[in-house]
């Protein structure tokens, strides 16, 4: 099955009447996203896994919160993803992400895996790395630390020792590096 | 620049505090300020975000899958729609099936009458004039009393023919307002009638409440022949009444499948309905059997399905998402329309 904005809506809805068959075809397609997110940011594959469940039980619970003009589902999951991850960081104040690193690299293909959704996500991965590897070495150290730590933009100005004001244009150059390459990629319609 | 418009600096800064929201770079405290401030985030600053995020995909470990979706489930239960409107009562739906037809018949213009509105039973006077003999009949139904002519009952189309000739000399109008008053009528009897009392229409055994959302559906199915007659957009029941006629649709099914012979022992559908009254239901697809996991899901519209229910649209016109054996969808929505009288 495809991803379209008609798809989107058409899960969102069959979520809003209580389908569950639906719920499952968003953890299928998603699921990886999110704890890959949630591993990468907390550093423990266990809280990961709460923020799966919490992430998926958010939607479950309120899928007429989805705003599809806003951004796609994928967009949507990956930003709830992300905000509740940066919080179990902030608050339990987990800075050790080694463990993670180690098992996210030995984490072997599943009997849930699909071989071409990580196929693109690996190519996804490939190609982003290249875009991150473009960028002035300043830009990368703040998103590195903003998107993958968890830092605020006082927390990336600290350990960088720079001004807040530094912190902030450097993460939205950045971000906007990112933007344009990407929408260079998919021939300017992004 | 006026000094209502932002500066450039002003711009700029609400673009730097967009790609800050974005990233989840601004603390707890700060963050509904921020949003508030920043206000609708660029699409293509989401984009760049959540191409972060698909970067860092990890296949999940097995058994997490379960045990996320058991625990979803636990916490709203499948099938329990979110905003779903509360189905009306059968008698409720059916007096306001009846005000919004009166109210539709009350804007049509001299010409309007005698547009051609339906194959068996002709222009729109006609048409109204065949409900005003469905409800006379309906009151003696609900009523247990003996239908004035037994033998043309049987059929929903002859059983009015009669009456629809001696209302023909009347002003249209005039017919509208008896048929309205006799709606009020019915609509007492079954008030105060027990709803599970047993009724013969047509000489098809039923109760009064299965004969009240009998009567929703054909007064919503005319109300949609006027509306096509008279170039109207397709008339919209309110969603509590839409609720109660999917609902009573998917009750139904079984037994429409047993009646055309088209029974599937052991084989559940899944209807998850969208638009104004969604819902999710299994059906199970013989009148004695439990619904199981879904064999195959049918994702449409509620307000699509009534109108395939009432004859108004055929499976083929169906905007439908089949997922599963499509085979078995074809055979149940094929037994939607199995009650429909017309």
């Amino acid at each position: 099955v495809g991803e379209s904005g008609d798809d989107d809506a058409l899960l969102v809805s069959r979520l809003v009447a209580g389908d569950d068959v639906a719920l499952g075809v968003v953890y299928d397609r998603y699921g990886p996203m999110i704890f890959g997110v949630a591993c990468r940011v907390t550093g423990d594959r266990h809280v990961a896994g709460e923020v799966v469940q919490e992430v998926v039980m958010q939607l479950w619970e309120r899928p007429d919160r989805v705003d599809l003009s806003r951004g796609s589902l994928r967009t949507f999951l990956a930003v709830l993803a992300h905000r509740r991850s940066v919080d179990e960081v902030r608050r339990a104040a987990r800075r050790d992400r080694a463990e993670c690193r180690a098992a996210e690299a030995a984490c072997e293909a599943g009997p849930e895996s699909d071989v071409v959704d990580a196929a693109v996500r690996a190519e996804t991965s490939t190609r982003l790395a290249g875009l991150l590897a473009e960028m002035p070495a300043a830009q990368r150290e703040a998103l590195q630390l903003a998107y993958f730590d968890g830092y605020t933009f006082t927390g990336v100005a600290r350990v960088l020792g720079i001004p807040e004001g530094t912190a902030k244009s450097r993460l939205r150059l950045a971000l906007d590096r990112l933007r344009t390459a990407l929408r260079e990629d998919n021939g300017g319609s992004a | 620049v006026t000094p209502d418009e932002p500066t450039d600096a002003e711009l700029a800064e609400l673009a730097e505090l967009a790609v800050l929201v974005a990233l989840d770079a601004v603390s707890e405290d700060d963050r509904d300020d921020a949003e508030r401030r920043a206000g609708r985030v660029p699409r293509g600053v989401l984009d760049a975000v959540t191409a972060l995020a698909d970067a860092v995909a990890v296949v999940p470990p097995a058994g997490m899958r379960t045990r996320v979706l058991d625990a979803a489930r636990e916490r709203r239960p499948v099938g329990a729609a979110v905003g779903a409107p509360t189905p009306s009562s059968p008698v409720d739906a059916y007096r306001h099936a009846a005000d919004d037809l009166y109210r539709l018949l009350g804007e049509l213009s001299d010409r309007d009458w005698l547009r051609p509105a339906h194959s068996d039973h002709g222009p729109v006077r006609d048409l109204v004039a065949h409900l005003f003999g469905i409800e006379q009949l309906t009151l003696d139904w609900a009523c247990d009393r003996p239908a004035p002519d037994p033998a043309a009952v049987a059929d929903h189309v002859q059983a009015t023919r009669a009456t629809v000739t001696a209302l023909a000399g009347l002003d249209p109008g005039a017919v509208a307002a008896r048929w309205h008053s006799l709606t009020r009528e019915v609509e007492a009897a079954v008030r105060g009638a027990d709803p599970a009392q047993p009724v013969v229409a047509h000489h098809i055994p039923a109760d009064i409440d299965t004969l009240t959302v009998l009567r929703v559906f054909e007064i919503w199915a005319h109300t949609f022949d006027i509306c096509t007659a008279t170039g109207r957009p397709r008339p919209v029941p309110d969603p509590p009444r839409l609720a109660l006629m999917s609902a009573r649709l998917m009750r139904a099914l079984p037994m429409a499948l047993a009646v055309r012979g088209t029974l599937a022992p052991a084989r559940t559908a899944r209807f998850v309905l969208t638009g104004d009254a969604p819902g999710c239901h299994d059906v199970a697809l013989d009148p004695r059997g439990v619904p199981a996991a879904p064999d195959v899901v049918i994702v449409t519209d509620a307000l699509d399905v009534c109108q395939l229910a009432s004859r108004r649209l055929t499976p083929d016109q169906l905007d439908a998402f089949v997922e599963g054996d499509t085979a078995l969808a074809d055979v149940v929505l094929s037994a939607a329309a199995t009650f429909a009288l017309d």
